[in-house]
């Protein structure tokens, strides 16, 4: 019986990958091979930086961009809301299937660096490191999947993540300088990691992410703003 | 099992919005129920709402005794609801098999073996056995279609909408499928919504129309039909000049003697050679929607 079900939510894990467009995948493969090349040829000081940069500055917006196409690019929408299963199960195959790309992208220019000797250390400890990229990312996945509902469009809900994160790119040191506004500043924990701010900020992310993930379910029970 | 109180539905607010439909009220039972009316009647909002993913302005649904307003009473009537939207949309990576399996695995049919057991079945249904393992995108307009009402059959659904299924199918496809819903009609309300009259003639024990978002009709087939008795006239004309005085004309074809047109309305007394016929279900909805005396439900029975 467990085997059963077990079968089942491989098989609908599967579909669910499947039922993505393939370029949406391609995208953070790209750029992080991008990054990857850039990190060869730019000189030593500057490379530690490469990493940091791809891991608590680029990642997010992948995984914003990426959560903004989760649910209304989807071609059988409609069928989609006719089954019976909840709003918060539709969320997490999707949202799950884009947090799974992310994470191996993560992983996989990590495990990179050491290959072209780069020390990721300053970053904090194997599991810390990993709060850098995750906490911002998780804000972002919310955040980018609930403007796209809010504004019924994917391309719309990719401008608000965009511009959202553009914002705080350009103003991270007026975010950071404030002891308010720097818990919601993404890049936080790359700017300033293994410090005790860092891990409030990165608490804090998370919260975002529950609230932003509480803001998408009760827009995607309203489907007939999407049909 | 499926009872309509009072229904409307207004799209948007002020002065840009639309109402979609302004107090429906129908009674469907087991069996297969037509509901026919022209482009922008008002029939996919009413598909979508029974089929729980549009929310009514005002009135009440209810599907097998479950009140659609209610969430938890909403997730039951989708569990045993079968639909194909009028715009079907498919994973075009996907085979058949696999969009159909993943559907059926939506709607929770969790054990493996009878899974499969039903997938088969369906995809014989719809006779797209040598077909079910290619990728969707290779598929045919046609095709597609049938893979849209093999999905919506996967979960043996006791209640089965059905928006425009035979658009886009070849006129063996189209028999094959209308007899297949009769089929199924026998144990379940089948709801078919279409614009295509012969469909539900050929279907349907009882049948609505919709038009402007009101229930225009109520009734059988038949009684739509007997609606234009007395109005139905063929015309010849030597000259091919179009009948009017208030006449639409239905149907013409070119003969020796001229153009015969068929025509419907309340008087041919200006055409001495106007020859009686006797109506189809085509010229009943052309009479109904020229806007004939017989307008309201309790009119007809």
């Amino acid at each position: 019986m467990k085997n059963g079900a077990n079968s089942r939510k491989n098989q609908k894990f599967r579909y669910t990958f499947q039922a993505f467009q393939k370029d949406q995948f391609w995208l953070p493969a790209a750029i992080m091979a991008l990054f990857m090349i850039v990190a060869i040829f730019i000189d030593d000081t500057n490379r530690f930086n490469t990493f940091r940069a791809f891991l608590g500055f680029t990642l997010p917006l992948i995984s914003g961009g990426l959560s903004a196409y989760a649910f209304l690019e989807d071609t059988a929408l409609e069928l989609q809301f006719t089954t019976s299963r909840s709003a918060w199960k539709m969320i997490f195959e999707r949202l799950s299937v884009i947090a799974l790309v992310v994470a191996l992208t993560a992983l996989v220019f990590q495990a990179y660096a050491p290959l072209i000797g780069v020390d990721l250390s300053p970053l904090g400890g194997l599991l810390a490191r990993q709060l850098i990229w995750a906490a911002p990312c998780l804000a972002m996945l919310a955040f980018g999947a609930s403007v796209s509902l809010l504004a019924r469009s994917s391309p719309g809900g990719f401008a608000f993540v965009g511009g959202f994160w553009t914002l705080q790119l350009f103003m991270r040191g007026w975010f950071a300088d404030s002891p308010v506004l720097r818990n919601i500043l993404l890049f936080y924990s790359a700017m300033d990691p293994s410090t005790r701010a860092a891990a409030v900020n990165q608490l804090s992310l998370v919260w975002i992410f529950v609230l932003l993930l509480l803001a998408t379910h009760n827009l995607l029970k309203k489907t007939e703003r999407y049909i | 099992m499926i009872e309509i109180k009072g229904l409307y539905k207004t799209y948007g607010s002020g002065s840009k919005s639309v109402k979609a439909l302004q107090g429906i009220n129908l009674s469907i039972e087991a069996g297969m129920f037509g509901l026919l009316g022209p482009n922008g009647a008002g029939k996919t909002t009413l598909m979508r709402i029974l089929a729980g993913i549009v929310n009514p302005s005002r009135g009440s649904v209810r599907v097998n005794g479950h009140d659609l307003a209610v969430e938890s009473e909403r997730r039951a009537v989708k569990s045993v609801l079968g639909y194909l939207p009028q715009e079907l949309g498919l994973y075009p990576d996907l085979s058949a098999r696999q969009f159909i399996d993943y559907m059926a695995i939506l709607k929770g049919v969790d054990n493996a073996r009878a899974r499969q057991k039903r997938v088969d079945e369906v995809i014989a249904m719809v006779s797209l056995e040598n077909d079910a393992d290619r990728p969707i995108k290779g598929y045919s307009g046609g095709m597609k279609r049938r893979v849209g009402i093999a999905q919506a059959l996967v979960n043996d659904p006791r209640v089965l909408i059905v928006d425009e299924p035979t658009a886009g199918l070849d006129p063996e496809e189209r028999i094959r499928f209308r007899n297949l819903l009769v089929d199924l009609a026998s144990d379940r309300v089948v709801l078919l919504s279409t614009h295509i009259v012969g469909d539900i003639g050929l279907t349907c024990r009882d049948m609505a129309v919709l038009s402007k978002g009101r229930i225009c009709f109520q009734g059988s087939p038949l009684d739509l039909t007997r609606l234009a008795e007395g109005h139905i006239w063929t015309i010849v004309s030597p000259d091919g000049s179009k009948p009017d005085d208030g006449l639409t004309v239905v149907s013409m074809q070119h003969m020796p003697e001229g153009i015969a047109f068929r025509v419907v309305g309340a008087s041919a007394a200006g055409y001495p050679q106007a020859r009686p016929e006797q109506p189809s279900l085509e010229d009943g909805y052309m009479w109904l929607m020229k806007g004939s005396p017989v307008q309201d439900t309790e009119a007809v029975h």
